[in-house]
């Protein structure tokens, strides 16, 4: 009898002791996007390890995949159980949502109580950024990507054919021709359906226009240099006749088989086909060309770097919303959560760990304090690759440099910050809840009209871009045109 | 023996067009296999060849470099296929055999009641509200089995075999022998449609095999992931975003050996059962035999 | 009272009490299908509706037709609902066809290792998922390295170039159709031709009936039943298209858009960045009546030919 008495008690205070440990740990569920790399959990278990002694936070981390974001990103949120933060950004219909009620309000004072690390890292521009009707919806990363496009080609091909350093997309005629000549078995241009569409078009497109940047999707952008906010049509003179030529350049180079037929249907993307030796240009970004660079080089190709910029010289710098969180409507554990992200976004030991992973497992430091991968580790084989994981809002600044970077990288690392400059239309978010019947048109029109005048893959210009001008004006842009304008003098008043 | 002249055309017609169309069929898994053997710079370099230029197994060792998660990854999508076919199969011919008979006044307003939701549905947020607000079926291993459990198309398949190919009046003299409907339905009925049971089993079998939806939308938990949906991760990755891609810092795109891979490890067991179910709707069944 | 009821033979209650265990063996199939098919029926009000979050489905404020109006205003509404019906019908013609061919031939056969290799092989394709065919669709037919324009190259040929090409898709869309899909339906008719009596058969060949004749006269008749039950429930889809198959396999690709645009593709395209759920589900309830409509015509039709091949 007493034996049982004795393990009874050791079983009730066990039972306490279990559910004192759960009521101590505060469960906070994250979503973010993609899909966690193979070494996700183990990060996990590290970060809440820490969380534990740090805050007594628990993270559950979710994972909405890419191409489920049209679909299970709202859904998630319209379900609104169990989903204290998500991943926000502008281009990821932040605004939408906002207006929805997806999200939680947050104030000034909110955010200094909770996470005054991250409010002291943060600009106030960045909170302007966020507002929606006057109201904040998000936490804005400190550091904003600080990223432009580029275009790279094989230095090794443009010396043996004796031709002059390229700097301009425009160009490069030369070079394509001298390529596609001599190398039967590449092709210069080999486009991928999805980003790389529009890419050389509007490269060679930004020497004859104003700066601009894109607003809705239609043929209306933002000269994002005018302190006047003005916007440019390009379909309308004097604009018209630029893009007309720009449409001939890329109908010549799609007729000499600089381009590749079929961009359409080609999965694989032009700067992988470029680091693979199966094409000479590849289209990207600054950022997520690393990768493509070093392999490139060590293959021997001596990767140069063209920067895609505006006649001006400049290119828009990304907003602070381009990457953040939001706190669902209706988390229960707001307070709570808003700590924890002031630890992941802005503490240099959590950052790393999130962003990079375990150290000697997925990274390393050389004695010179560069990023380097552990001995035995290959690319390949990283089970945390940097920016794999999504948490894309924490502090870039915290980042150290990495030995892999070619010294062409590191030049254009320098240059950026005389490139980058304010977008004057950074702190507008354009809200589409009026006229979403004439966007989801427009998109359509785009993609129907416009993306073969973009490749070049037309028989006659002309014809086609007045087609193109016909759909866009049944679809109605102007209407959309006219809100726009109305919301911008709103805002801007 | 000798074959009649007109079997051996039937013979030779089959050969080849079946030979033809059997050919077509695996030509491109073949050069699946072959190139989910290839390095991934000789996939784009030069594309699906017949024979790699350079054979590489990368792939299949960064797939099995966790064999324990592979492993786990497996036994669900097998548990789930297992269990779900199971009781899909049981009671979808249950139903099937309702609406198949004849003395069943309402039958056509159950075949109705079931046919109609094929037509309709309320959309994905109703329907995911409902599976993960209010029945919290999110990440757990019935949602993986309740989500496609029943397919209209093959209950109304069965009732149209049952309705057919079982004789009115086997059912009568069972009746007549004092054998109530349960017992009609498990003696009779099922084992005389074993070669339909066998086709369906099979489609529902698939189904639950290729189901990537229902994880897609309802599992986080990456220890109930059934085989498809890491494939599905996988191979969707790179398309349906790209428009998006821009925005983002960097996406590490998975090679393209390791989807062709992936599509391998995913379809070889379960083509292993095809020729178990096989025999039965091929051999069919002579009902002489169940009668006596 | 009672005995009243019980007495009325027509009645409701007379007939669940005396085919009580019929339906009740029926019971879980039914509410199954009223939980996850009736109760998110009420959804349908979404299409209706200005959605959001805070009101959720039936807090949100009506807005009439208001989410109909890119997919009218798109001027491609005809266009699509013509592509979707003509695509759908040839795929169902094409499969029937091919899976009733494939299933007697094979059933004719007189090896069985053939018969169950030919089969395993047949049943390939449905494994390979639509991006993966369209990886391999473009490695072999593209212009510029792809397979088939090296072969036609090397015979001095010009290169074709098919993501040019409008009109090889209606071909090449429905051959991929039943390349997928002919294994599977196959399947379904050789367990019909299973199930079928041997004897007739048997009696006609002595009669001296040869095979060609029989097929015709004996083993299509009893596919009929079969033929019909899948070509109703391909009707009941109509409006549907494999939108795997055409995103896939075509892209967005301007130049085909008109021969190859279906009503998902449309929606698909329009709704790529709008995340919102009442567009899409007043395109999904536009389908669902289409359908409806159609599948009543065609199961009419049925009924007055055969009251008891009639889906309901």
């Amino acid at each position: 009898m007493k034996k049982c008495l004795h393990l009874l008690s050791i079983l009730a205070f066990g039972l306490l002791a279990s559910t004192g440990i759960v009521a101590q740990e505060t469960k906070i569920t994250g979503y973010l996007l993609g899909s966690g790399p193979s070494g996700t959990q183990d990060v996990l278990d590290a970060l809440n390890f820490k969380l534990k002694a740090d805050m007594g936070a628990k993270l559950e981390l979710n994972y909405i995949g890419w191409n489920e974001l049209g679909s299970k990103y709202p859904l998630v949120l319209a379900a609104g159980e169990d989903v204290d933060w998500v991943y926000a950004a502008s281009w990821n219909g932040y605004a939408t949502q906002a207006v929805r009620g997806a999200f939680k309000e947050l104030t000034p004072e909110i955010i200094q109580k909770y996470m005054p690390r991250h409010w002291k890292a943060t600009p106030s521009e960045a909170w302007d950024q966020a507002k929606i009707n006057g109201k904040i919806f998000m936490i804005p990363t400190s550091t904003p990507d600080r990223k432009i496009p580029l275009a790279v080609i094989r230095g090794d091909l443009r010396k043996k054919y004796g031709l002059a350093p390229v700097t301009n997309v425009a160009g490069l005629e030369a070079y394509l021709t001298a390529v596609k000549k001599n190398n039967p078995a590449i092709i210069p241009i080999n486009l991928g359906s999805g980003y790389d569409i529009g890419q050389p078009f509007f490269a060679l497109l930004n020497n004859e226009v104003p700066p601009i940047n894109f607003v809705f999707g239609g043929s209306v952008f933002g000269n994002y240099e005018d302190k006047a906010h003005s916007l440019v049509d390009i379909l309308e003179e004097p604009y018209l006749t630029a893009f007309k030529k720009v449409a001939n350049t890329m109908k010549s180079w799609y007729t000499k088989g600089f381009i590749n037929k079929a961009p359409f249907a080609n999965t694989v993307l032009s700067k992988q086909s470029f680091a693979q030796g199966k094409s000479a240009v590849g289209f990207g970004n600054s950022l997520d060309i690393q990768e493509v660079l070093s392999k490139a080089t060590a293959s021997g190709f001596d990767p140069e770097i063209i920067p895609i910029l505006s006649r001006t010289g400049h290119s828009p710098a990304d907003s602070h919303v381009g990457n953040g969180v939001a706190i669902a409507a209706n988390s229960k554990n707001w307070e709570k959560t808003l700590q924890l992200l002031d630890l992941i976004m802005e503490d240099p030991d959590y950052v790393m760990l999130v962003y990079f992973g375990i150290k000697g497992k997925s990274y390393d430091l050389t004695p010179d304090g560069k990023l380097t991968l552990p001995a035995g580790v290959t690319p390949e084989k990283n089970p945390y690759p940097q920016d794999a994981a999504g948490f894309w809002f924490a502090k870039k600044d915290l980042f150290p440099p990495q030995a892999t970077w070619t010294s062409g990288y590191i030049e254009l690392r320098k240059k950026l910050k005389d490139i980058l400059v304010v977008n004057t239309f950074v702190d507008f978010n354009f809200n589409p809840g009026k006229v979403k019947n004439e966007l989801a048109s427009i998109a359509n029109v785009i993609s129907q009209y416009m993306d073969p005048i973009s490749i070049g893959a037309v028989s006659d210009v002309d014809k086609a871009v007045a087609t193109l001008i016909a759909k866009l004006k049944s679809a109605n842009q102007d209407k959309v045109v006219a809100e726009l304008k109305a919301q911008l003098a709103a805002h801007y008043k | 023996m000798k074959k009649s002249p007109d079997l051996v055309a039937i013979n030779l017609l089959g050969w080849i067009i079946i030979g033809f169309l059997a050919l077509v069929a695996t030509a491109p898994f073949l050069i699946l296999v072959i190139n989910s053997l290839s390095s991934e710079h000789s996939i784009i370099n030069y594309g699906y060849q017949l024979w790699p230029k350079e054979f590489s197994a990368d792939a299949y060792t960064m797939i099995f470099e966790n064999p324990q998660r592979i492993l786990r990854v497996y036994g669900i999508t097998i548990l789930v296929t297992g269990l779900g076919t199971g009781l899909s199969l049981l009671l979808s011919s249950m139903a099937a055999y309702v609406v198949a008979r004849r003395e069943v006044k309402y039958r056509n307003v159950l075949s109705f009641f079931l046919y109609f939701t094929q037509l309709f549905n309320g959309g994905l947020v109703t329907y995911y509200l409902l599976v993960s607000r209010d029945l919290h079926l999110s990440n757990t291993l019935w949602v993986l089995i309740l989500v496609p459990m029943f397919s209209v198309m093959n209950i109304l398949i069965l009732r149209n075999f049952i309705a057919t190919s079982i004789p009115e009046s086997i059912i009568e003299s069972a009746r007549i022998d004092g054998m109530d409907d349960l017992g009609i339905f498990f003696r009779i009925v099922l084992p005389l449609s074993a070669p339909v049971l066998a086709s369906i089993g099979l489609f529902t079998a698939l189904g639950y095999w290729n189901d990537w939806w229902t994880p897609m939308m309802f599992i986080q938990k990456r220890d109930l992931q059934p085989l498809q949906y890491t494939l599905y991760q996988m191979l969707a990755s790179v398309t349906y975003t790209a428009q998006m891609v821009g925005n983002m810092p960097t996406v590490n795109l998975p090679k393209e050996s390791l989807k062709l891979a992936m599509t391998v490890v995913a379809t070889g067991p379960i083509i292993l059962i095809y020729p178990f179910l096989q025999k039965h709707f091929v051999a069919g069944i002579t009902i002489g035999s169940v009668k006596g | 009272m009672t005995t009243k009821i019980l007495h009325n033979r027509q009645g409701f209650l007379f007939e669940m009490i005396r085919n009580g265990r019929l339906y009740a063996m029926f019971m879980p199939v039914a509410v199954y299908f009223l939980i996850f098919a009736y109760l998110p029926m009420t959804g349908i009000v979404v299409a209706f509706k200005d959605f959001n979050y805070q009101g959720g489905i039936w807090g949100s404020p009506w807005n009439g037709w208001d989410n109909f109006r890119y997919f009218i205003e798109s001027g491609k509404l005809v266009q699509v609902t013509i592509n979707t019906l003509l695509y759908n019908t040839l795929f169902l013609v094409a499969y029937l066809f091919f899976s009733i061919l494939v299933a007697i031939l094979i059933s004719e056969m007189g090896s069985r290792l053939a018969k169950k290799t030919f089969q395993t092989m047949l049943f390939l394709p449905y494994f390979i998922s639509w991006v993966t065919v369209s990886a391999l669709v473009y490695n072999l037919f593209n212009y510029e390295y792809g397979l088939m324009n090296t072969l036609v190259k090397g015979w001095g040929m010009e290169a074709v170039d098919i993501y040019a090409d409008p009109n090889l898709w209606p071909v090449i869309l429905p051959f991929f159709y039943v390349w997928k899909w002919v294994g599977f339906g196959s399947v379904l008719f050789l367990a019909s031709i299973a199930g079928q009596d041997k004897e007739c058969h048997e009696a006609a060949s002595i009669d001296g009936a040869n095979i060609f004749y029989r097929i015709r006269r004996i083993t299509l008749p009893q596919l009929k039943p079969t033929i019909i039950i899948l070509l109703l429930l391909g009707v009941g889809r109509i409006m549907r298209g494999e939108f795997d198959m055409f995103y896939q396999l075509v892209g967005t690709n301007g130049n085909l858009i008109d021969a190859t645009d279906i009503i998902d593709t449309l929606v698909f395209r329009s709704l790529v960045s709008t995340q919102d759920f009442g567009m899409s589900s007043a395109a999904g309830l536009y389908q669902s009546i289409l359908c409806f409509v159609i599948i009543l015509a065609v199961n009419g039709i049925v009924r007055r030919q055969d009251k008891s091949q009639a889906l309901f």
